[in-house]
C-alpha cells in the first residue's frame, strides 16, 4: 500500500510541475505573438495618451514577468481576467462553454469505447478471417479520415439528403448524434487495434490455456480471462487519448458551429484576444494533467511493475 | 503454419495497395501541372459550376477548378509534411539519444519536457505557435514538428538503454572512443529501423495535422491551394455545391491511408514487434 501512495504522491508533484511549465509557455507564446490587442481593438483615431491608458488599464504596461506573476496568481483565484474582444469575464466564458465540450468529448468517448471493445475482441477471436480482416480494413480506413471531412459526409448524408439530423449548432440532444460520430470514428481505430493485439497476446498465456484444459465455457474465458487482462492497457489508453479527443473536438466544433470551447479559442485567435488563448488552453492542460494522473495511478494499481520504475 | 502464411499475404496486400496509392501521389506532386487542366488560380465566370468535362470536380465560388487546385495542393500537403517529419525526427531522435545515453539527470529533465508537450493537446499548441510566428506553409511544418517529435524520443530512448549495456559499446568505452564517436558509430546504426518505421508512420499523422490547420485556416494561404482550406470554405456551399468538398477530402484519405498503409508494411518488414 505504502508504494502505491508513494507512486501517487509523485505523480502528483510532477503533474503541478507540468501545469507551472505549461503556464510559462503559454505565456511566453502569447507575449512573442505579433500586433498588440490593444492597438487592434481600438480605432486609429484615438490618441496616443488614451491607448496608453488602455494599456495601463489592463496591465499591458508593466514587465512581462510582472505580468507573468499577477495572471497566475489571478488563475489560482479562478480569475482568467476579461476578453478584450468580447469584453467579458474569461472565467464565466469558458464556464458557460465547458459543458458543451465536455459533452461532446463525453459522448464521443462512450460511443468509441462501446464500439472499439467489442469489435476488438470479436477480430481477434475470428483472427485472419472475412470478419477480422473487413474490420481491420475498415478501421484504417476511417483512421486515414480527416474528421472535418467525415462531420461534411455526415452531414451531407443525414442532414441534407434524409433531412433527419440538425445540419449545425445546438437544439438539443440531438444535435449531439453527428458530432459526437464524427469525432469517435477516426479515434475508434486505434482502441481497436490495441484491444485485438492485447485479446491475442492475452490468448497466447498459459493461464488461458490452463482455463480451457479445465472445460470452462468458451465465453466465460473470453470474458472473465481473456478481456478482463487485456482490457488494462486499454483502460490506460482511455485516459491517455484524452488529449486527442478534446484537439479534435476543437476542429470538430467548429464543422458543426457546436457551442463549445473550440469554438471560442478559435474566435480568440481569430481576434488576437490572448486573454481567452491564455484561458482555454490552460483550462486544457488542466483537464489533460489531470487525466494522465488518473490514467498513470490506474496503471499503477492494476499492474504492480510499473509503480517500481 | 496456413494461418501465418495468410496474414503474412494479407499484410503484404496492405502494403502493395500502400505503395500504389503512394507512388500515385508521388507522380501527381510530380507532374502536377501536367495533370491539371486549369492553375490553382485562375478564376473563371463559372462559379459553382458542377462537375462536368471541362472542370471534373466542378468550380469554387471564384470559379476556380477544384480538380487543378487540389492536384496541385498535393505538392504542398506532401512538402509541409515532409518537413514536419523530418525536423520532428532530428529533435525526437537527437533527445532520444541523449536521454538514453547519458541517463540521470538528463534523461530526467528530457523525460519532464517530453511528458509536458504531451499534457497539452497537440493540435492547440501547433496553432498557438503558428498565431505566434504568423500563418505560412513553412510555420505549419515547423509548429506540427514542435508538437510531435515526443513519440521519437520515448521509444528511441528505451532502445538506446538497452543498447547501451551491449558488450561491445561497453568494449569501446573501456578502449577510450569519445561518446559521439560512440553514439554515431555503434548506437545510430542500431537505430535506423527504428527510425525508418517512426518516420513512415509519422508522415500521415503529419499531413493529417497539416490540413486540419488549413481546415482552421492556418497555414498557406489564398490562393494556394491547401486541402484543408478548400474543404473549409467548401462547406458554406455544402447545400448547392457539395462536390467542391468531395476531391479534398478524397485527396486527403487517398493520400494518409496509402502513407499509413505503406508505413505499417515497413514496420511488419523491419521491426514487427515494435509498439507505436
Amino acid at each position: 500500500m505504502n508504494d502505491i501512495i508513494r507512486y501517487i504522491a509523485k505523480r502528483l508533484v510532477i503533474g503541478v510541475l507540468v501545469v507551472l511549465f505549461v503556464t510559462v509557455l503559454i505565456f511566453a507564446i502569447m507575449q512573442a505573438m505579433p500586433g498588440d490587442p490593444v492597438d487592434l481593438m481600438v480605432d486609429t483615431r484615438v490618441s496616443a495618451e488614451k491607448v496608453m491608458e488602455i494599456k495601463a488599464q489592463w496591465g499591458l504596461d508593466k514587465p512581462p514577468v510582472v505580468q507573468y506573476f499577477y495572471w497566475l496568481g489571478n488563475i489560482f483565484q479562478g480569475d482568467f481576467g476579461t476578453s478584450i474582444s468580447l469584453k467579458q469575464n474569461v472565467t464565466d466564458l469558458i464556464a458557460q462553454r465547458l459543458p458543451y465540450t465536455l459533452m461532446l468529448t463525453g459522448a464521443a468517448l462512450i460511443i468509441e469505447y462501446l464500439l472499439a471493445i467489442p469489435l476488438g475482441l470479436l477480430a481477434a477471436v475470428r483472427k485472419n478471417r472475412l470478419t477480422d480482416k473487413a474490420l481491420t480494413i475498415t478501421t484504417v480506413v476511417l483512421w486515414s479520415m480527416p474528421p472535418f471531412w467525415l462531420g461534411v459526409l455526415l452531414m451531407m448524408i443525414f442532414s441534407i439528403k434524409l433531412n433527419v439530423l440538425p445540419l449545425s449548432g445546438y437544439s438539443g440532444f440531438i444535435s449531439l448524434i453527428l458530432p459526437a460520430l464524427t469525432l469517435a470514428l477516426p479515434a475508434l481505430a486505434q482502441i481497436f487495434r490495441l484491444t485485438r493485439s492485447e485479446v491475442l497476446d492475452v490468448m497466447d498465456e498459459k493461464y488461458v490455456t490452463t482455463a480451457y484444459a479445465k472445460g470452462i465455457d468458451n465465453r466465460k474465458v473470453l470474458i472473465k480471462h481473456v478481456l478482463r487482462n487485456a482490457l488494462i492497457p486499454v483502460t490506460v489508453m482511455f485516459f491517455l487519448s484524452l488529449p486527442w479527443l478534446i484537439g479534435g473536438a476543437v476542429v470538430v466544433e467548429n464543422v458543426f458551429a457546436w457551442p463549445g470551447m473550440g469554438q471560442l479559442l478559435w474566435k480568440g485567435i481569430a481576434k488576437q484576444d490572448f486573454v481567452i488563448v491564455q484561458g482555454i488552453i490552460f483550462v486544457i492542460t488542466i483537464l489533460t494533467v489531470i487525466c494522465n494522473i488518473i490514467g498513470d495511478m490506474i496503471s499503477g494499481i492494476l499492474d504492480p511493475r510499473i509503480r517500481l520504475e | 503454419m496456413r494461418k501465418e502464411k495468410l496474414r503474412f499475404i494479407l499484410n503484404n496486400k496492405m502494403f502493395i495497395i500502400g505503395s500504389i496509392l503512394f507512388f500515385a501521389v508521388v507522380l501527381v506532386v510530380i507532374f502536377a501541372p501536367l495533370i491539371a487542366p486549369h492553375t490553382y488560380a485562375e478564376q473563371s465566370s463559372m462559379r459553382l459550376a458542377a462537375p462536368c468535362s471541362e472542370y471534373p470536380f466542378g468550380t469554387d465560388q471564384y470559379g476556380r477548378c477544384i480538380f487543378s487546385r487540389v492536384i496541385y495542393g498535393s505538392r504542398i500537403a506532401l512538402s509541409v509534411g515532409i518537413v514536419a517529419v523530418i525536423i520532428e525526427t532530428l529533435i525526437g531522435v537527437t533527445l532520444g539519444i541523449v536521454a538514453g545515453y547519458y541517463g540521470k539527470a538528463i534523461d530526467k529533465i528530457v523525460l519532464f519536457i517530453t511528458d509536458t508537450t504531451w499534457s497539452i493537446p497537440p493540435i492547440i499548441l501547433a496553432m498557438a505557435i503558428v498565431l505566434m510566428m504568423g500563418s505560412s506553409a513553412q510555420n505549419v511544418a515547423i509548429a506540427i514538428a514542435v508538437v510531435s517529435w515526443a513519440q521519437f524520443t520515448k521509444i528511441v530512448r528505451a532502445k538506446v538503454q538497452s543498447l547501451k549495456n551491449l558488450s561491445y559499446i561497453e568494449a569501446a568505452k573501456i578502449y577510450g572512443e569519445t561518446d559521439l564517436s560512440i553514439i554515431l558509430r555503434y548506437i545510430l546504426p542500431n537505430l535506423v529501423s527504428t527510425i525508418i518505421i517512426l518516420a513512415t508512420l509519422a508522415l500521415p499523422s503529419a499531413i493529417l495535422s497539416t490540413t486540419s490547420m488549413g481546415f482552421l485556416g492556418l497555414g498557406a494561404q489564398q490562393p494556394q491551394p491547401d486541402w484543408g482550406m478548400i474543404l473549409s470554405d467548401g462547406i458554406q456551399f455544402i447545400k448547392n455545391a457539395p462536390w467542391i468538398t468531395m476531391a479534398p477530402g478524397l485527396a486527403i484519405v487517398w493520400t494518409v491511408l496509402g502513407f499509413n498503409l505503406l508505413g505499417e508494411g515497413v514496420k511488419e518488414m523491419l521491426d514487427p514487434r515494435l509498439k507505436v
